[in-house]
């Protein structure tokens, strides 16, 4: 007999619906599987042929044939484990076929029938939505994850004999093992609820604002400081001064968590926003995303959330320079034997750094670091990586007095209410365009939706000669003007704004040019 | 034949014993109070020579003869285009004759420095602070716009910053070199040498392609002080370099003058520690040219030298470049410091006044740190 079972297959972050076809008939006994498998799914021979005998389900000797389809692309994965195991039970008239209409089974088997954990459960489902799927039989560490979809039946499943059992029950007798998606179980999704807060810090008053700065236009930001003064504690804050993740976020954000297998029991939905500090030890591969086919990397991991890059110029400079095009097209390609990938990458960028190698320059009674020295330890970080940063803050020693005042610092709430509010002008500003936010906007339409009156007009001209600016940094200095004036509440940019957005510039003057 | 024919002659043999590198200028002048001339010690007899080099010394003088001739270095010295004069020729500098030890010939790219124009040596510690490099341009800009030739040694630090300041206020600048003049050292300068062949020179006594040397630097530093009226001190460390040529400039008689610095910063030690000592105390550069009598000078520019900006400023900017010192400070120090003056400026507003400040070019950012481009207003 033949039966046919739905489940799912992750190609990169995409995920598509799939079927396994187990056909039983009489000849030769045998197990044969085809469909251009990886090994380990080949090896789900040998683990659904003893999990089935051990849930003491007695195989005849049969010739039993599993194709998965479509057949051209390569299946990876343990997932399919399940539903192979269920379509031979319904070949062989074990579990009638009502039971797997309009179900998808995923899931991977245990010797002892136990049913584990797979990846990309989340993506997956939500295929089966949209493709009118009425019901998912998933891995019961996987449903948390699964219910975060609404109106799609979820089921449970830790054992195989659990699994038949389920599937034999007739329709109007079966269980309901989860209730569509209930927001109870898989948290809301308000804002950050980190026990960090930017009222813990005191002093730095200008590298807090911009931050603030750079938070509301989703500007990359560089802090350069000595060691000690702060840029880790204040980097690690950055998101909590950021909006709540909107609805279509978090899903967009748990996808690729769920695609590198970082959804568990403990986390069903990523409703706060990624902050991902990488050791500056790590790989390429790691950083952009590895493997045949490749899993997310770190700055997928960090998509609509911070990557913090602390050291920066201790990073490999081929590492660095991946980031130049995730960091233009928030998005990054690799290509790969099987294909190519894209994987999201829409990330804010917090580079920390010091000022040179021992770190006290520019002061030179404790600055060891002769001039050339400086220079390279500056010349680390490429132009172009330069370029795509928006905001660069210095950092000063803190003074004792300073930290041990017990100064009323604003709290991280009223700092991201007004992110938020910023974040909403630009918005509406942007509805209808390729753009959502300030750090966007590309050199043609900069003149459109940053209009200077003559004063602001004037002394923008001032400064440019003055300050011997390159046409690039006065368009990064136009928007970060353009979002000072947002978080300022108004719709023109004033000599106030341009004058903030000057001192966040990278001195052209100085040693880095 | 011509003098001047004459004295090509005797140069070409003058180069040609320079560049033994090994021989010091002390032997060098004994050999020429024995020969009586250049030429005169290339056709020296062994036994002579032996009896002021050693018997080494003369093998080696006797293979150099061998290897090259006086016509060929000369020739070598053109192609390069590296100009040579020693002791006896008349345009060997009148300054460097005079001095206890003095050098037997100068190899130079550029010009001479012109002896009758008064010069200062503007020198100081190689890594230097902020103050040291504003005070370095202060001065050599002020020298250069009465006429004043700088000297220094074109290293990192002061001497380069004072020497390109001089070079960019249409001044005249002369390096001494502590390797060969034909090689760029530290690298850094390479724009600064260039600049220096045309409005000024680069000066050695070591011969050309050789490498720069630890050992080389402290006797060059003599030939700076010598070209020199007055040694400016603008910044060194307890233990400097510079205080070698403060040495050799109180021996050789020049003035020496120093920039007062902090008695907390180490890279003010050593001026402060000349001043302890008896140095004199430059503030402007004036100071030192009418302690110089160089008056005639100070006529010239006296006009240039006015204040350029009282205009009007905001009142935040008034707050901010009341907190703001000639000492370069970060943003976030400028507003803790207006915090400590119970000021209520937001950051936006002394970001405003920066710019401000910095557009009437009364104050300089570099590095992201901010301060005062002079202490009056």
């Amino acid at each position: 007999m033949y039966s046919r079972i739905i489940t799912g297959a992750i190609n990169g972050i995409e995920s598509m619906l799939a079927a396994v076809e187990v056909d039983a008939s009489r000849g030769m006994p045998g197990f044969e599987m085809v469909g251009q498998l990886s090994n380990e799914v080949r090896e789900a021979k040998e683990r659904v042929r003893v999990a089935l005998k051990n849930a003491s389900v007695q195989i005849p000797p049969m010739r039993l044939t599993v194709s998965i389809f479509p057949a051209e692309m390569r299946k990876e994965g343990a997932s399919y484990d399940l539903p192979i195991a269920v379509g031979i039970l319904v070949s062989l008239g074990i579990i009638p076929e009502e039971g797997i209409r309009d179900a998808l089974i995923l899931g991977e088997l245990g010797l002892d029938g136990e049913v584990r954990a797979v990846r990309g459960v989340l993506p997956i489902v939500q295929k089966a939505k949209q493709e009118h799927v009425r019901r998912c039989i998933v891995p019961t560490a996987n449903v948390r994850e699964a219910a975060v979809i609404d109106d799609i039946e979820i089921i449970g499943v830790s054992s195989l004999s659990e699994t038949i059992g389920y599937l034999q029950e007739t329709e109007e007798r079966k269980p309901q093992r989860i209730a569509p998606a209930s927001h109870t179980l898989i948290g809301t999704c308000d804002g950050p609820d980190t026990d960090l807060d930017f009222a813990e810090i005191n002093g730095q008053e200008t590298v807090k604002r911009a931050v603030e700065v750079a938070a509301a236009g989703f500007h990359h930001i560089l802090m350069i400081g000595a060691p000690g003064s702060g840029k880790t504690m204040i980097a690690k804050r950055i998101p909590t001064i950021l909006p709540a993740l909107s609805r279509e976020e978090s899903l967009e954000v748990s996808t690729i968590y769920s695609v590198a297998g970082q959804l568990g029991d403990d986390r069903s939905l990523i409703t706060k926003r990624p902050f991902l500090d990488p050791h500056h030890t790590i790989s390429e591969q790691a950083l952009a995303g590895g493997g045949r086919i490749p899993r997310p990397g770190v700055i997928s991991l960090a998509h609509r959330g911070v990557l913090f890059m602390d050291e920066l110029p201790e990073f490999r400079s081929r590492t660095i320079e991946i980031l130049r095009q995730p960091l233009e097209d928030k998005q990054i390609h690799i290509a790969r034997t099987y294909g190519n990938f894209v994987y999201p990458a829409d990330f804010m960028l917090v580079a920390a750094m010091n000022p040179c190698p021992c770190g006290y320059f520019p002061d030179r009674s404790r600055c060891t670091c002769s001039e050339s020295e400086v220079r390279r330890y500056l010349s680390r970080i490429s132009g172009p990586i330069l370029d795509r940063i928006d905001v660069v803050t210095e950092a000063p020693r803190v003074d004792i007095r300073q930290l041990s005042a017990d100064m009323h610092n604003e709290s991280s709430a009223r700092i991201r209410a007004r992110v938020a509010a910023a974040r909403e002008r630009q918005q509406h500003r942007y509805r209808g365009t390729r753009y959502q936010f300030n750090a966007e906007l590309r050199a043609g339409d900069i003149r459109k939706y940053c209009v200077l009156g003559l004063d602001e007009q004037k002394m923008v001209e001032e400064i440019f000669t003055m300050m011997n600016l390159s046409a690039r940094a006065y368009h990064k200095m136009i928007k970060v003007a353009r979002t000072i004036a947002d978080l300022d509440e108004k719709d023109d940019i004033n000599i106030g704004h341009i004058s903030e957005a000057v001192c966040y510039r990278i001195n052209d003057k100085g040693y880095w040019n | 034949m011509t003098e001047d024919q004459k004295e090509l002659e005797q140069k070409m043999y003058a180069a040609w014993l320079d560049t033994i590198y090994w021989v010091t200028s002390s032997t060098k002048y004994r050999l020429l109070e024995m020969a009586g001339s250049a030429q005169g010690i290339y056709g020296m007899e062994e036994g002579k020579l032996a009896a002021v080099m050693g018997l080494k010394g003369c093998e080696h003088f006797q293979q150099q003869k061998e290897r090259y001739t006086p016509q060929k270095v000369w020739r070598h010295l053109a192609k390069a285009g590296i100009c040579y004069t020693y002791c006896q020729a008349s345009d060997f500098p009148g300054k460097l004759a005079r001095i206890p030890d003095p050098p037997f010939g100068i190899f130079y790219r550029g010009s001479l420095p012109d002896a009758a124009n008064p010069a200062v040596a503007v020198i100081g510690a190689r890594k230097c602070s902020e103050y040291g490099r504003l005070i370095a341009e202060k001065f050599a800009k002020g020298f250069a716009e009465r006429g004043v030739d700088v000297i220094s040694g074109m290293a990192a630090g002061i001497d380069g910053i004072g020497q390109t300041a001089a070079l960019k206020a249409g001044g005249h600048s002369y390096a001494v070199l502590g390797c060969g003049v034909d090689i760029v050292y530290p690298k850094s300068n390479e724009p600064l040498y260039r600049q220096l062949l045309e409005s000024g020179g680069v000066l050695s006594e070591y011969p050309p392609q050789m490498e720069p040397r630890p050992a080389l630097f402290p006797p060059r530093n003599r030939i700076i002080s010598a070209l020199a009226d007055v040694v400016l001190v603008v910044e060194a460390r307890e233990k400097s370099g510079t205080l070698i040529t403060v040495d050799m400039a109180l021996e050789q008689g020049r003035e020496v003058y120093t920039i007062p610095g902090r008695c907390t910063d180490s890279l003010s030690m050593g001026c402060n520690r000349l001043i302890r000592q008896g140095a004199a105390v430059a503030v402007t550069p004036d100071d030192i040219i009418e302690d110089m009598h160089w008056d005639n000078l100070l006529k010239r520019q006296k006009t240039q030298l006015q204040r350029q900006s009282s205009c009007k400023l905001s009142q935040t900017a008034q707050e901010v470049y009341a907190v703001l010192g000639l000492l370069p400070a970060a943003q976030d120090v400028i507003v803790a410091r207006l915090r400590e003056h119970k000021s209520t400026c937001t950051i936006p507003q002394v970001c405003q006044g920066l710019v401000e400040l910095e557009l009437k070019g009364l104050i300089l950012c570099r590095d992201r740190q901010y301060m005062r481009l002079c202490d009056e207003m």
